[in-house]
């Protein structure tokens, strides 16, 4: 992808506008985290859609969210394996982005392996509450295990 | 209450299960066995964990085991040291008489010992980390083993026993493949690792035998089932699939010649495949007898090559797995046993050796 692209359609609760920026669709640096070319583009505004439908925020109101496949699991989002997705807050007038980021396999850099990139207990727990992850799925992810 | 008869034999043994109700918060996430004597040991995704005898009560209180209070993911032991893993800490803890606390500020995906003493944790593209403890010794220098960043991703290992008595460690490396080397504590030698597109080895376990010193069953997250004689030497190890297997695999445990294979839907119990391949029966092309357990299990372990320890959402199962006839487990009596055929994978394996650099770290 050569160029940032909007999703036509806002988020049903916030009304955030969602763009597909090229940096994280293979238009960055090998360094940069990647969504799966398996994610659609609506499979991945669904993905911000249902974090920000749930508010799954971190304390800086930074989003995450996940996608479930048809067998009842989560779907990689990412090309190094990744299940989670982060959303950076965007300021406002300005379109969220978002990119995988937890947990990732070897294919990821190493500093995209760092611990401190896990987001927080509290966004793990607020998914399962609300039904997004089982409780299974929050310890095995919680871990820095696939889901 | 676990409760294990220490002369169980299936027949009649329940579906026995440990809960934490009656401790605040235990969010259990890890279970294996105790560091020291018979019994058990349970982690929490607080970083605390709880050491029972065999029957499940409590040994003591629960202790808080991680510093940054991160989830257990590996506990090891070698005479009197205890090592602890988690995503953002190894700590290793001398509980004889010169009592001796060293923690390492690096993630790990878990930690065993060797029976030459050291402690082995896999630190993902870290690389991995080797101590041998000394008591009493308030600073000591970790080895870090790795070929270089990104190259290998130490996800985890296991230590066989060479016939001359060395060691060898087999790795699952993910998308890298099933790495081994020779392991001599402070010598260097050559990583292998084999691999082909697409595989992500996510576990390996010890299928060893008289004749067969250096055997492993590793598992790719697809539930790809790869086996081998021999882990050090064999380029083009068997590589099948039961095309049954649902669900992301978690775990591929080994005892008596069986396979466990924990996914996120079920536990696979494959009796007998890992005896009969070690004893060259063609295992690609004949149906194996299959239970298949629907379960969703974080986490599973062995306790004594006789019991499966499996981590439920809120409670631990242990299921016997000793001696007796396949049919005769609890788990199985009210389940069916399955003849599955397998699927036979023919890839082009690639292989390299990697030569690893080593550097120390301070440790206290």
């Amino acid at each position: 992808m050569a160029t940032d692209e909007m999703h036509p359609t806002r988020t049903q609760r916030s009304q955030h506008e969602y763009m597909f920026t090229a940096k994280h669709h293979g238009g960055g640096s090998r360094s940069d985290a990647c969504w799966s070319p398996q994610v659609t583009r609506d499979g991945e505004f669904s993905v911000f859609d249902l974090a920000d439908l749930h508010s799954i925020a971190d304390d800086g109101g930074w989003l995450y969210g996940v996608l479930r496949d048809s067998n009842h699991g989560l779907r990689d989002l990412g090309t190094w394996g990744q299940q989670i997705a982060e959303f950076p807050k965007a300021n406002e007038g300005v379109p969220w982005h978002g990119f995988p980021i937890w947990a990732v396999n070897n294919e990821a850099p190493p500093n995209r392996a760092a611990e401190t990139l896990r987001p927080s207990k509290e966004v793990f727990q607020q998914m399962e509450k609300v039904g997004l992850i089982t409780r299974r799925e929050r310890k095995r992810l919680y871990k820095g295990d696939h889901a | 209450m676990i409760g294990l008869p220490r002369d169980g034999n299936g027949a009649g043994v329940p579906f026995l299960r440990k809960r934490f109700d009656g401790i605040e918060g235990f969010d259990v996430c890890w279970a294996g066995s105790h560091p020291f004597e018979p019994g058990f040991c349970f982690g929490s995704t607080d970083g605390r964990l709880l050491l029972t005898d065999e029957t499940g009560q409590a040994l003591g209180d629960v202790v808080k085991s991680s510093a940054s209070g991160e989830a257990i993911n590996g506990v090891a032991s070698w005479q009197d040291w205890v090592s602890i893993s988690t995503r953002a800490e190894v700590t290793f803890d001398c509980v004889g008489p010169r009592k001796t606390r060293l923690m390492f500020d690096v993630g790990s995906h878990g930690v065993i010992a060797t029976k030459s003493g050291y402690f082995l944790a896999p630190l993902g593209p870290s690389g991995l980390m080797t101590l041998k403890p000394q008591a009493g010794a308030p600073n000591q220098a970790v080895d870090i083993i790795n070929p270089s960043a990104g190259q290998a991703y130490f996800y985890r290992v296991i230590c066989l026993r060479a016939p001359d008595g060395g060691e060898v460690l087999a790795f699952a490396h993910r998308t890298s493949g099933l790495g081994a080397m020779l392991f001599t504590g402070s010598e260097d030698h050559p990583l292998n690792e084999i691999s082909y597109a697409g595989l992500d080895v996510i576990d390996v376990c010890a299928v060893p035998r008289a004749d067969a010193p250096l055997a492993v069953a590793a598992v790719g997250k697809d539930g790809t089932l790869i086996l081998s004689r021999d882990a050090l030497h064999d380029k083009h190890p068997v590589t099948m699939r039961f095309e049954q297997v649902q669900g992301a695999a978690y775990r591929l445990l080994s005892a008596r010649g069986h396979l466990f294979l924990l996914t996120s839907q079920a536990l696979y119990l494959m009796f007998g495949l890992a005896e009969r391949f070690l004893s060259r029966e063609p295992v690609t092309k004949s149906p194996a007898p299959v239970a298949v357990v629907p379960m969703e299990a974080v986490d599973a372990n062995l306790y004594q090559d006789e019991w499966l320890l499996t981590v439920m959402p809120d409670e631990v199962h242990a299921h016997f797995i000793g001696e007796g006839r396949q049919d005769n487990l609890e788990i199985v009596r009210r389940k069916e046993i399955r003849s599955l055929t397998p699927t036979a994978l023919s890839h082009s394996w690639s292989e390299q050796e990697l030569h690893p650099n080593r550097t120390g770290a301070g440790v206290g």
